[in-house]
């Protein structure tokens, strides 16, 4: 699963060049080997970077439980011929949990043992909240109570105009566009926080506010609202602060959010509000949709429904709370494309008409427009089969009416092979398909002309995002989910807050110190070899 | 088939190395939120030598932490102004003072808080604010109703603020109300000290508004100043570890029992009692003042 790097390295390529243009090219994919490490080490060094700094949105995990194992239980090692060590692990082992006995399952890695998604959440507060929303620019003297010490969650809309330098609304901040906060820290302390704002947009104070006393903007004309939590929605989008945005022209802080229960990538094509608003002019649609795709639950079905987003900081997965208070937790990215898997097409080296679609994804069950592209008019076309191979491996041709497929073969003709050169001989056409199953679709074009054949591939995907991992919160009408200060997954009803606890029943044998390793705390374990 | 009793080990964090830099280690079974607090504690008010920084800080040292009770404001007349004219309180290693009237002494509310039949629990300090007609108290702490009062934390509502910088304006809102003192560099902008505003009719005068924390120059001013001023909303905290000066005077009140005195006939802490003895013993062996060891 890879996100955006892919496109990163691709976009060193030139525009015209199918590596920059089509992710299902062979060029994206053999660079998207590259990426997907290049993902993880960019996430693994961003919280490096951060891993000093007291006020990092992650704690770690800083404590871990072992048994050793003594006598009859300790693991039998058997030597190979090869000369491997080859330990008998336990068949069963079972932890007395404050949830009660839960049967462990074995993990293989030390990193898998603590940072393995959870399996299980275990409500430890429940915190009544007269309101989430503690502060507003529309009642700027009204400060409601925090329930408890927390990050704020501020909200920034409705911007008409940021300031330049020396502009007369701007002459405190002088060219900054900034939000100061006054209060108490989570000891009680006296703190203020300034806050860059570079554009509309949702943003999370550092310090851990218990109290807030004061708030002063300057530099843009928007509304602000500080809120323990607000649910992610399409203007109120959620910035996953490990990954990057990238679309074939910009890059920028990826950006989360739902829409008719798909979740939705994009990124923002100017990143500075001073640069697009500007007063009197009209505001530009700055965002750019880069991919979509379903929400599905561990077993692959597509789930609706979903209430709210957040990125966990410790282990950069994407949690979603669902209307019934499940949440689904998904290891998110973009699915690579496969190489092509059609047994009665391959692409052939020479390229006369390629298939470009509008997009290199489509919806489920959409119906989206793909169009012919006369890349290279070497010698007068004679005609074309357009044929596509759906996710469950139906093969069809595109017929003459350009909307319908079928089984049988139609040839779409060119202008004509006599006195006619090349470019003159083939005029792209539209046309449709309907995208109702999710996984690749290929899309075929066989262009006979009069000096030569050409196969070439290119790739839709209807996404769809499996989660790794199902946790049942039972709240019964949800609103919103976050992770407070201290790492623990809150979810909010109308008069609530409910903090859980992850847990994570996993053990990790390790042979050579026959040991056992566990990430939660058990009073007593029972092992059976 | 065996069972076992799993055992905890730590597994070191960022925070760990921060903590050693701080000099605060991770506690066994504490949590890493609950250390980054008290890391963020140490990092936002310094652990030192002073007398202040000691009885902020010792609780930390040991993984616990102040917890804020009570707050305490001034009563307003009809024109916002306090009705206690030079409000005080304290808090020493027995009593509570809070002062209506601090320059001329007028006590308002004083409170043993080591005698079982005064202020021994928390109720009783709040029973007393809360009737007076100068001060104004809010129960931060909930729970605070059979907390013991002598664990409340030494203080007193007299603060200084060190360089204060002053924004090029005639009239300087400083970031504190309550003003005591002002202790201006000395530029000519601060020659004499006037009592109205309308008295600022030339280089060199100022006038103060001790109440809101406001002065006014004749000219547009500069630099910098420290001032003292009086802490209103005032919080006391409760301290888990509670730390006292050993020169406070009412410490006597702990340390010794009652008997009749011979200068004035009343009965006054004169007697040491075992826990003063016991305490008297300890500072004598550590510092035995020349004599002793």
């Amino acid at each position: 699963m890879s996100i955006f790097r892919t496109q990163r390295l691709a976009n060193k390529f030139p525009r015209w060049s199918k590596v920059r243009a089509d992710p299902s090219s062979l060029g994206a994919r053999l660079l998207s080997v590259f990426a997907e490490y290049y993902d993880f080490r960019s996430t693994e060094l961003l919280k490096m970077k951060t891993e000093m700094d007291l006020l990092k949105p992650h704690l770690g995990r800083g404590v871990a439980w072992k048994a050793q194992l003594e006598g009859d239980d300790q693991m039998p090692v058997e030597i190979t011929t090869g000369g491997d060590r080859v330990w008998t692990y336990p068949t069963t082992v079972v932890g007395t949990h404050a949830t009660g006995d839960q049967t462990l399952v074995r993990v293989d890695d030390i990193e898998a043992l603590l940072w393995s998604p959870p399996d299980a959440v275990g409500l430890v507060e429940t915190i009544a909240t007269a309101n989430l929303l503690i502060w507003t620019s529309a009642a700027p003297s009204v400060f409601n109570t925090m329930s408890y010490p927390e990050r704020l969650q501020v909200v920034v809309e409705n911007s008409t105009d940021f300031f330049g330098r020396g502009q007369y609304k701007n002459l405190e901040a002088s060219g900054r566009h900034l939000i100061q906060f006054q209060g108490k820290d989570i000891n009680g302390i006296d703190f203020i926080e300034q806050m860059e704002i570079r554009d509309d947009g949702v943003y999370r104070t550092r310090t851990i506010v218990s109290e807030l006393t004061a708030i002063n903007s300057d530099g843009f004309d928007g509304d602000v609202l500080c809120y323990l939590n607000t649910p992610t929605t399409a203007t109120r989008k959620l910035t996953d602060m490990y990954h990057l945005g990238v679309s074939e022209d910009t890059e920028g802080p990826l950006q989360l959010f739902l829409a008719s229960d798909t979740l939705s990538y994009s990124v923002q094509q100017i990143l500075s509000g001073v640069n697009y608003r500007t007063g009197g002019a009209e505001i530009i649609d700055n965002d750019e949709l880069i991919w979509k795709q379903a929400l599905a639950d561990t077993g692959g079905t597509a789930e609706t429904g979903f209430v709210d987003l957040v990125v966990n900081a410790e282990t950069s997965r994407l949690y979603a709370l669902k209307d019934d208070g499940t949440v689904l937790v998904y290891d998110h990215g973009i699915t690579p494309f496969d190489p092509p898997a059609s047994t009665t097409q391959t692409a052939t080296l020479n390229t006369y008409i390629e298939i470009n679609p509008l997009r290199s994804w489509a919806s489920f069950n959409e119906t989206m427009k793909l169009y012919t592209w006369h890349r290279h008019p070497r010698f007068p076309v004679v005609y074309i089969e357009v044929m596509r191979r759906s996710p469950a491996g139906i093969e069809e041709y595109l017929q003459a009416d350009k909307t319908t497929w079928a089984a049988g073969v139609y040839q779409h003709l060119g202008s004509g092979t006599e006195n006619v050169l090349a470019e003159d001989s083939w005029i792209d056409l539209t046309f449709d398909s309907a995208f109702d199953e999710y996984g690749q679709w290929e899309f075929y074009c066989m262009t006979r002309t009069t000096g030569g054949n050409s196969t070439t591939y290119t790739g839709v995907m209807v996404d769809k995002l499996t989660a790794v991992a199902t946790l049942a919160t039972a709240v019964g009408t949800p609103t919103g989910i976050y992770f407070s200060e201290n790492g623990q997954l809150c979810v909010t009803d109308a008069s609530n807050v409910y903090r859980f606890d992850e847990y994570g029943h996993f053990y990790y044998a390790n042979g050579a110190g026959q040991q056992l390793l566990f990430r939660e705390e058990y009073t007593n374990v029972e092992v059976t070899l | 088939m065996g069972s076992y009793t799993p055992i905890l080990f730590d597994i070191p964090t960022g925070l760990d190395e921060t903590g050693l830099m701080l000099g605060l280690h991770r506690f066994r079974d504490e949590s890493l939120a609950t250390y980054r607090r008290r890391l963020l504690l140490e990092t936002t008010q310094r652990s030192g030598p002073t007398q202040q920084q000691f009885i902020h800080s010792v609780g930390r040292k040991v993984g616990q932490f102040d917890i804020p009770v009570f707050e305490v404001d001034l009563v307003l007349d009809g024109n916002d102004v306090p009705l206690a004219p030079d409000p005080y309180i304290e808090v020493t290693s027995t009593h509570v003072r809070a002062y209506s009237d601090w320059t001329n002494l007028t006590l308002d509310i004083e409170l043993n808080l080591v005698s079982r039949t005064d202020a021994y629990f928390l109720r009783e300090v709040y029973t007393a604010f809360n009737a007076s007609t100068f001060f104004d108290i809010t129960v931060i702490d909930t729970t605070y109703t059979f907390k013991r009062s002598d664990r409340l934390r030494f203080d007193n509502t007299e603060r200084l603020k060190r360089i204060e910088y002053l924004k090029e304006s005639r009239s300087n809102k400083l970031k504190n109300d309550h003003v005591r003192a002002i202790y201006p560099q000395a530029t000519d902008h601060f020659i004499e000290e006037v009592a109205s505003l309308a008295l600022v009719d030339s280089v060199g005068k100022y006038y103060v508004d001790y109440l809101n924390g406001v002065i006014f120059t004749y000219e547009y001013v500069s630099g910098a100043l420290t001032y003292s001023y009086k802490e209103f909303p005032y919080r006391m905290f409760w301290q888990p570890v509670r730390p006292w000066p050993y020169n406070d005077s009412d410490k006597d009140h702990r340390m010794k029992d009652l008997m009749v005195a011979d200068a004035t006939g009343q009965e006054e802490p004169l007697l040491l009692n075992n826990e003063g003895a016991k305490i008297a013993n300890v500072v004598l062996g550590i510092h035995p003042l020349g004599w002793g060891e």
